[in-house]
């Protein structure tokens, strides 16, 4: 589990570059937190278009609200933009009703994932299924749990960073964390021959 | 769910117990717990397997870059392929419209974004709703249509519709004269007019027909029909009399609709005296009037002259053209018979009540207080009022769901 670690005195320098306008300095702290940005975004929607499009505006918002930042620990706030925007983008979805192409006709051939060479075909294909239970089973939680639960077990971060990203106290952090692990698991032995032996009752 | 052998243990102190975010008395406790009972050492076996079933998902490639120059080049991607649209200078969150990129500098948007601060939050604010969905704009357009559907249904139940020419709302003039010194007009709807006049009458003379001048017919009174009625001296009582007349006859009585019109009553007052004064002229309709208040009369009034009604809708006046007493009855609230020349008598003082469903205001409203209390004028303010804001109401609607379609996007 991560610990809320301060900002280093060289990222506070560069958000202060950034603050000032500098772009490439900007570019320095897209580049850093890109990639769990994206990760949150596209567990949260499970759309690349949408979650690339969710890191994006969020980007641009936070160079907009750059001025504003008080200090303390960038990559939260920059997560509860993230969050915010996803939050946004998932009503917006509820309102519209909408069906996402992807989930009609699911592109196998471009997984988002990495690919371990050394790996059987077959294993890979379990593995591939396996992943792609697991990401099914974590768009099922609601959106608040399934926040906290990629944060926390995903990307490791601490309760109290989840309590600061998503603006609530920790025991209401730890009540989600709690519940979406207990529902993901309930989910997941609805196909026990997925899972290892000793994840079996 | 509660673990029954160790109350004060949940299932969110075992998760918190993977995630070490427990104290040390309740980690004690939990593998107390974990030791004792099997199920609990399952419980948080499949949690912890779940926990590393997640870490070990795989990292997600990115599926382009988000540094500024990545961004305006994927704006101005987006902006190519994009239709043109309305442009109000706004940034547009979904495809930024940047500029070119200029590396080293302040950033297009970012240039945007400091001006905004200068002009304020309303301009922000305006562009959000111009540019993407906004919910209070949705709402305002939805709460605008439930208005307009709501005007225009109440305004079916205050003022029912009149098509222009429709033969259902001509409207029925129903005159008065008070003692012959003034007259008023109304209109009312007789689209489902029905006229109720009840006549108290009360004994009061007997009188004969010797009066030595002529009083003139109410010539103030158009488009009535003259009735000619002679009735015997009858005893005296006191007697209640309804006169019903269906909207046909009402309208045939008073003025035709259409081509008919002139058939029945003429196209100008003096004309509507002369056809009603001719008993060869008079229409089934008129007839079916004249039937109704001549009974009415007759009973009605006891004297022993002749007398010459004229029949307007709920109206009846009396006139005589050969030197004969003459009497003028209006259907007024308060009815007075006049005697001209020689008596004038208090001859009646029936009470009536005259029910209509008049929704129509007066027209060329007339000194006559009596009707002009009686009838309810509210309808054509109202409709006036009903029009200019189902107008607005229309307007805003249209306004506000031009701009809702835009925010679709």
């Amino acid at each position: 589990m991560q610990m809320i670690s301060a900002p280093s005195s060289d990222e506070q320098q560069i958000i202060m570059r950034a603050t000032a306008g500098e772009t490439q300095a900007f570019n320095l702290l897209v580049l850093k937190y890109q990639d769990i940005a994206y990760s949150v975004a596209y567990r949260m929607l499970r759309d690349e278009a949408a979650a690339a499009d969710v890191v994006q505006d969020s980007f641009i918002k936070a160079f907009r609200a750059l001025a504003g930042f008080q200090g303390g620990n960038f990559r939260s706030w920059l997560m509860r933009i993230v969050a915010n925007t996803c939050y946004d983008v998932l009503r917006a979805q509820q309102r519209r009703a909408t069906d996402s192409l992807d989930d009609l006709a699911v592109d196998h051939d471009h997984i988002p994932s990495l690919v371990d060479r050394a790996e059987s075909p077959e294993s890979y294909a379990e593995r591939m299924e396996l992943n792609h239970f697991i990401e099914a089973g974590i768009h099922t939680l609601p959106p608040e749990q399934r926040l906290a639960l990629v944060l926390c077990d995903i990307h490791g971060y601490a309760y109290e960073e989840i309590a600061e990203i998503a603006g609530l106290p920790m025991g209401t952090v730890k009540s989600r964390i709690s519940r979406a692990r207990l529902r993901l698991r309930d989910y997941l032995l609805n196909k026990p021959e997925l899972l290892p032996a000793s994840f079996r009752p | 769910m509660t673990v029954s052998r160790h109350q004060p243990m949940n299932e969110e102190l075992l998760s918190a117990y993977l995630d070490n975010e427990v104290t040390d008395e309740e980690r004690a406790l939990v593998e107390a717990a974990i030791a004792a009972d099997p199920a609990i050492a399952w419980q948080v076996d499949s949690l912890r397997q779940t926990i590393h079933l997640l870490q070990e998902l795989p990292a997600l490639t990115l599926p382009r870059a988000f540094t500024i120059e990545a961004i305006v080049t994927e704006a101005k991607r987006q902006e190519a392929i994009r239709t043109p649209a309305p442009n109000m200078g706004a940034p547009n969150m979904g495809a930024p419209n940047m500029g070119a990129p200029n590396i080293g500098k302040k950033p297009a948007f970012a240039q945007q974004a400091s001006n905004e601060d200068q002009t304020g939050d309303w301009w922000q604010w305006l562009q959000q709703i111009w540019q993407g969905g906004n919910l209070p704009l949705r709402n305002a357009a939805a709460l605008a249509f439930t208005l307009m559907l709501v005007l225009l249904v109440s305004n079916r139940f205050v003022a029912p519709y009149q098509p222009p020419g429709s033969q259902e709302n001509t409207p029925i003039i129903i005159q008065t004269a008070t003692n012959g010194t003034g007259s008023g007009n109304r209109t009312a709807n007789s689209a489902s007019t029905k006229v109720t006049a009840q006549l108290e009458t009360t004994p009061l003379l007997e009188s004969s027909g010797t009066a030595s001048t002529t009083q003139p017919p109410v010539a103030s009174v158009i488009q009535e029909q003259a009735i000619e009625t002679t009735s015997e001296k009858l005893p005296v009582q006191t007697e209640t009399t309804t006169a019903e007349s269906t909207a046909m006859t009402l309208r045939g009585s008073v003025r035709g609709p259409g081509a008919d019109e002139d058939d029945l009553t003429g196209g100008s007052p003096n004309a509507a005296m002369q056809s009603a004064q001719s008993e060869g002229a008079a229409s089934p309709m008129q007839d079916s009037a004249r039937t109704a208040m001549t009974a009415s009369f007759a009973q009605s009034a006891n004297a022993s002259t002749s007398l010459t009604t004229a029949l307007s809708t709920t109206v009846i006046t009396n006139h005589n053209a050969q030197n004969q007493t003459t009497t003028v009855l209006t259907l007024t609230p308060t009815v007075t018979v006049t005697l001209t020349d020689s008596v004038m008598v208090e001859a009646m003082t029936p009470s009536v009540s005259l029910s209509t469903d008049i929704t129509e205001s007066l027209e060329q409203p007339t000194p006559t207080e009596a009707i002009r209390d009686e009838v309810t004028n509210r309808a054509g303010s109202t409709n006036r009022w009903l029009e200019w804001a189902q107008l607005i109401t229309a307007l805003c609607a249209v306004v506000l769901g031009g701009l809702w379609w835009r925010s679709r996007e």
